[in-house]
């Protein structure tokens, strides 16, 4: 049977890897385009978050190169990611597309459930070609996040515009074509160090931007309009604060066997939000406060319209943003967002970054009489 | 301490208002809610809202900004994480009382009791013991206050079941033009409403969709009408079971509508509702394909106008009535 799964930035590379271990034809949907956005808008519920529609989008185009099944999460809740697969299900089934579904629900659900499940999509290979696909995949996922961390500092004092994302597609192909472990550490080194030739100006004036939100909207690049190319040509180095293999080892790994994580991380939040609220809520209000204790100049909050744990986190940012003296830029993002209105906000985002940085560092130096405070009233 | 104690009449008042007042009134401490929702109040609360809240969550906004205005110095809002195990109500439940904080800040003291039914029960009763002591009261005391709830709560729910509406199961508050239900059943058209509690009962916020169903003779159902044991059956008969406990709700009885062979279905949602952005996804599906019974859905909020909710109301009933007499 040929699999595909949805596009979510990166893990593509990860995601073929293991399904193709296991035994199957994994088909890649193409990458996430306004065509894409727009085959899902007309088959998804209209108030359904922007990932749920994207995803249809990609079903639809992967079956058009053949797929048959797809790949796809569950959840427990509370947000509602955890329905996407079922729902995906019937709409699929409306609009008469023949495509299996494989939910794959999270060992939360039931221990002997989530086994049957796995041994059913294992069933073509041996034990040991599990382990070694497991490896390979977990080796693939923390590649592509060590390379896309690198250029996103690269990217911010590169002298000739696209340098970095030209080593960045380069090396993300290479641990794409690796088949082995070594392959895969090879492919990191030479990105790396490709990395490190791309000729740099280093007199380049940069922020450090936070950047927190939703997984989806983060991860996936067509749905924050290229945000962190965007920002890194703007000459700003973006902390992403959420990967997808330190999801994994969180939220899949380490809670199924109820090990607490990233406490030092939550409590940070304590003063603001008290309770998670599913999906990222609370580790955006927690992000937030540590970027701004570890000196960064403003943070941008990403979110796809009505997402519900994201939508709490937005209504306690501006506390957070006045008790740290930390600008807060909040993009809410749909089908109907448009590239341009975003770049502008990202652009007047920055210069008002620029402007905050160097007034900040003329009162410390004494030049203004002005208080941090009644300065920068940040409403 | 503090012997009024108010509470904002939105989300989980409608579900759980009978069991908190006479578990207050078990020491001695009066709640009070908001006034029901009028169009002053949902204004206050649009204006304090992140834009793309949901409808229900502006309509608590603009109560709690009432109880504050009208000088309530505490206020109980509790967090309701979860009311029965591996379910959950909505996110922003659970985000609720610190949303509200970031938004009014320390005008008023918050009592905020977390209720959460995933974890042991010990932990929930902790939770009333700590509720109890913040008005000096003996864990014995508190105790029987949570029986006396337990109680008015159980009423309230027999009411509900037997067609009564919420206000004129409640003592205080009382609504004088909340409708009555006829159960005796004379009208010849029925229709099943589906959605939150916080959108039926409310009904501002709903513009009077089920007086406005009765004016036209027609008998409405909510949810709270059926048996918990027909809509837990039903649930079950789902793909996967819902874990948000009104969702779950609401698909079992939109099963057992179909089992009734009920005329017509209306599904009350709220722009910006998460879990009905999904939950109505699949009823209106799933029932299309399995069932000829037709569904309308109504999506609600500050914008929207009543003549569109009476023109479509009509067609529909219209609608069912062509089709009954066909």
């Amino acid at each position: 049977m040929k699999i595909t799964f949805p596009h979510m930035g990166t893990a593509y590379i990860p995601f073929r890897a293991l399904i193709q271990g296991v035994g199957y034809h994994a088909v890649v949907p193409p990458r996430c385009t306004q065509k894409t956005l727009a085959l899902g808008t007309r088959h998804a519920p209209e108030s359904a978050c922007l990932p749920l529609k994207i995803n249809i989008g990609n079903y639809l185009e992967a079956q058009q190169q053949g797929a048959e099944g797809i790949l796809m999460a569950g959840g427990i809740g509370p947000c509602r990611f955890g329905f996407y697969g079922t729902v995906q299900k019937e709409i699929l089934q409306d609009i008469g597309i023949a495509l299996e579904m494989l939910i794959i629900e999270p060992p939360q659900q039931g221990w002997s459930a989530f086994i049957n499940q796995l041994s059913y999509l294992t069933r073509k290979v041996t034990k040991g070609e599990i382990a070694q696909t497991l490896a390979l995949t977990w080796a693939k996922f923390t590649a592509c996040d060590r390379l896309e961390k690198e250029s996103l500092k690269t990217r911010a004092y590169e002298a000739t515009l696209g340098d970095t994302s030209r080593v960045l597609h380069h090396s993300l192909e290479l641990v794409d074509q690796a088949s082995s472990l070594q392959m895969v550490r090879q492919a990191v080194r030479t990105g790396l160090t490709s990395f490190k030739a791309v000729a740099k100006d280093l007199d380049r004036e940069v922020l450090t931007v936070g950047v927190v939100g939703e997984i989806y909207t983060l991860l996936e690049p067509f749905a924050n309009f290229y945000l962190e190319e965007r920002l890194g040509e703007l000459g700003v180095i973006v902390q992403r604060q959420v990967w997808f293999s330190e999801w994994i080892l969180h939220h899949i790994v380490l809670s199924a066997f109820k090990k607490r994580r990233n406490g030092n991380l939550l409590r940070l939040a304590k003063p603001y939000l008290t309770h998670f609220v599913g999906g990222h809520g609370l580790e955006t209000v927690a992000h937030t406060a540590a970027m701004a204790k570890t000196g960064a100049d403003g943070i941008i909050h990403i979110l796809p319209f009505t997402c519900m744990p994201e939508i709490v986190a937005q209504s306690i940012l501006p506390e957070v943003s006045r008790d740290y003296q930390i600008p807060v830029l909040t993009l809410v993002v749909d089908e109907h967002s448009a590239e341009a209105g975003i770049h502008t906000r990202l652009e007047a985002f920055v210069d008002l970054l620029h402007n905050h940085k160097r007034a900040f560092q003329k009162a410390s130096k004494g030049v203004e009489t002005f208080g941090k405070k009644e300065m920068y009233p940040i409403a | 301490m503090t012997s009024v104690v108010g509470m904002p009449r939105a989300l989980a008042y409608h579900d759980y208002f009978p069991f908190w007042e006479a578990f207050f009134d078990g020491f001695g401490v009066r709640l009070t809610a908001s006034p029901p929702t009028n169009k002053a109040l949902v204004h206050e609360g649009v204006r304090r809202a992140v834009d793309g809240t949901c409808f229900p969550v502006k309509i608590l906004l603009g109560h709690v900004h009432w109880l504050i205005e009208n000088g309530y110095t505490t206020i109980f809002l509790p967090r309701f994480v979860s009311v029965a195990p591996k379910e959950y109500i909505c996110p922003k439940f659970m985000g609720l009382p610190d949303m509200v904080q970031a938004t009014f800040g320390t005008k008023a003291k918050f009592l905020v009791p977390t209720i959460d039914l995933n974890l042991p029960k010990k932990c929930f009763y902790e939770q009333i013991q700590t509720l109890g002591s913040e008005f000096g009261c003996s864990p014995k005391q508190t105790k029987l206050a949570f029986r006396q709830g337990l109680e008015a709560l159980r009423d309230y729910r027999d009411a509900l079941l037997k067609g009564r509406w919420p206000a004129n199961s409640n003592s205080q508050n009382a609504d004088n033009n909340q409708p009555t239900l006829e159960v005796e059943g004379k009208k010849s058209l029925k229709v099943g409403l589906l959605g939150h509690s916080y959108l039926i009962y409310d009904d501002f916020a709903n513009m009077h969709i089920v007086n406005k169903l009765q004016n036209m003779e027609v008998e409405v159902m909510t949810v709270d009408m059926l048996p918990d044991e027909r809509i837990d059956a039903q649930s079950l008969a789902w793909p996967k079971r819902m874990f948000w406990t009104s969702g779950r709700r609401i698909l079992g009885a939109a099963r057992e509508y179909v089992e009734m062979r009920i005329p017509g279905i209306i599904y009350v949602t709220a722009f910006a509702c998460g879990t009905d952005s999904l939950t109505a996804e699949l009823v209106e599906r799933t029932l299309r394909r399995e069932s000829p019974i037709p569904q309308l859905i109504l999506n609600l909020d500050e914008h929207t106008g009543e003549a569109g909710i009476v023109t479509r109301l009509e067609a529909f009933v219209d609608m069912l009535r062509w089709r009954i007499n066909r």
